[in-house]
């Protein structure tokens, strides 16, 4: 079974040049991605598990994906904790 | 610095708010000269065109440094992070009307921003329109109570809101966020000859986060930033745009319109607004949008649409013509009399002192600048963009 990461639904976002502006509603703070958060949110358009995002993150950024992996995963634990971002089991 | 055409910040602004229409023209890349960047950055802020500038940027129209482009977008960061607050404002607002079991449509801002332009970050927006029945007017305004908001100007007299009034403002005891309460579109006749209920039957909704919220129909958005860019003091770009964008981009039921505005004697609104887009912007209009020009505008819609407009606007013209058409004598005394003898909450929050002389002298005062205008014309106020 492996994990399958989506944006949360009642997230209310806004592109704000390279950067993403983010917040929950209810939860008070805005949050700026920027720089490879930004571009993780981008690619999270449409639910992604974690070795696509990896991929598509190492391609877009032409290094290898072992080297980039942890960064991704503490890139969406972040945002995961920011509740931005849902973590499924597909 | 980049190269391009030096352009000063009144016709930079224009141009970015032209940016990316489909019928628009193909500017050339622009550099704002260096006294006049910081006027710029202020201008297309408070127009709420960061979104617009930064996409002309990006698309080659206004190159920059990287010192400009980082304040550019600062001021651009900044404007997205408020919309979202008014967005989560919305939901709120969204649960409680719901709760009062208060029907209402989500007028301009969010709406546009989410449905007319590719991606919402084009549309800025600084606070909430909404659009209630009459009947519930005043229940909303307690609701707007209950979330914290107050009231800025009291109803000049009882019962004046759900009979002459346009919109109340609403302001919030801790961030200012404002909400405009509205029973209709506009103020003054156009307000008092359309049939808000008629939009509201119509509503539909738009996707916010998880929440579907009401918004007025593609048809009857394309009257909202029509009538708003037509009649709304001062003009600004953002709604001139908003008027390509929305017919050039939404499904409007021309037919419909057609008929709102021979029922609702807003022909020659229409056909000012799309002229007035037309000439600011610099682009084409849909050809449907013809029909309005082609339209033999009643007298008195090009009556009342003067008295919005440049020299008349300030001297009391929306008033006057708002007596015009309000039927019924017994009713034309009812405004007359609220108008020039308001309740002591109006006159408190209207003006620092209490001063129901200053009052009464307004209409004499509207009479003397009247007279000077017509002595020194070259001092009217003339319909230009805003800040012009």
């Amino acid at each position: 079974m492996s994990a399958v990461y989506g944006r949360a639904d009642q997230v209310l976002h806004r592109n704000a040049g390279p950067d993403v502006v983010a917040m929950l509603p209810g939860e008070g703070d805005v949050h700026l991605l920027s720089g490879p958060a930004a571009v993780v949110w981008e690619l999270l358009s449409e639910e992604a598990a974690l070795d696509g995002l990896i991929h598509a993150m190492a391609d877009l950024y032409d290094r290898p994906a072992e080297e980039i992996a942890a960064s991704v995963e503490t890139c969406l634990n972040d945002l995961a904790s920011r509740r931005l971002v849902e973590m499924h089991r597909a | 610095m980049p190269d391009g055409r030096p352009v000063g910040f009144r016709e930079a602004a224009r141009i970015v708010a032209g940016f990316g229409l489909p019928a628009g023209p193909d500017p050339e890349p622009m550099v704002v000269a260096e006294n006049e960047w910081q006027t710029f950055v202020a201008r297309v802020w408070g127009e709420k065109l960061t979104g617009l500038a930064i996409a002309a940027s990006h698309g080659g129209v206004l190159p920059l440094s990287d010192e400009r482009a980082e304040t550019l977008l600062e001021r651009h960061r900044r404007a997205m992070a408020w919309c979202l607050r008014v967005e989560e404002r919305l939901l709120t607002l969204d649960d409680r009307f719901s709760d009062a079991g208060i029907e209402y449509a989500v007028l301009k801002g969010p709406t546009i921003a989410h449905t007319a332009y590719p991606d919402p970050s084009l549309r800025g927006f600084g606070d909430l329109d909404v659009l209630v029945r009459g009947r519930d007017f005043k229940a909303a305004c307690s609701t707007l109570r209950q979330m914290g908001f107050g009231r800025i100007v009291p109803e000049p007299r009882r019962g004046f809101d759900e009979r002459f009034g346009k919109a109340a403002t609403h302001r919030h005891d801790g961030d200012s966020m404002e909400i405009d309460l509205h029973r209709t579109l506009v103020l003054g006749p156009f307000g008092l000859w359309i049939k808000p209920e008629v939009l509201l039957d119509r509503a539909v909704p738009f996707g916010l986060g998880d929440r579907q919220i009401p918004r007025l129909d593609d048809t009857g958005m394309l009257l909202n930033v029509a009538m708003h860019a037509s009649l709304g003091w001062p003009p600004g770009l953002a709604p001139l745009r908003d008027v390509l964008q929305v017919s050039s981009a939404m499904a409007v039921d021309w037919a419909v319109l057609r008929s709102w505005a021979e029922a609702w004697r807003l022909s020659a609104v229409l056909h000012h607004a799309f002229a007035t887009a037309e000439s600011v912007l610099g682009a084409k209009a849909t050809v449907d949008s013809r029909i309005f020009s082609d339209s033999r505008h009643r007298r008195s819609e090009s009556r009342a649409l003067r008295t919005y407009l440049g020299e008349r606007h300030a001297v009391g013209g929306t008033a006057l013509s708002t007596l015009r058409a309000i039927p019924g004598l017994r009713d034309k005394a009812a405004y007359m009399e609220a108008l020039a003898f308001p309740q002591q909450e109006f006159m408190r929050g209207r003006y620092s002192k209490r001063s129901y002389g200053r009052r009464l002298l307004t209409p004499a005062r509207w009479g003397l600048q009247r007279l000077l205008d017509r002595r020194h014309p070259q001092q009217q106020v003339r319909f230009t963009p805003r800040g012009d």
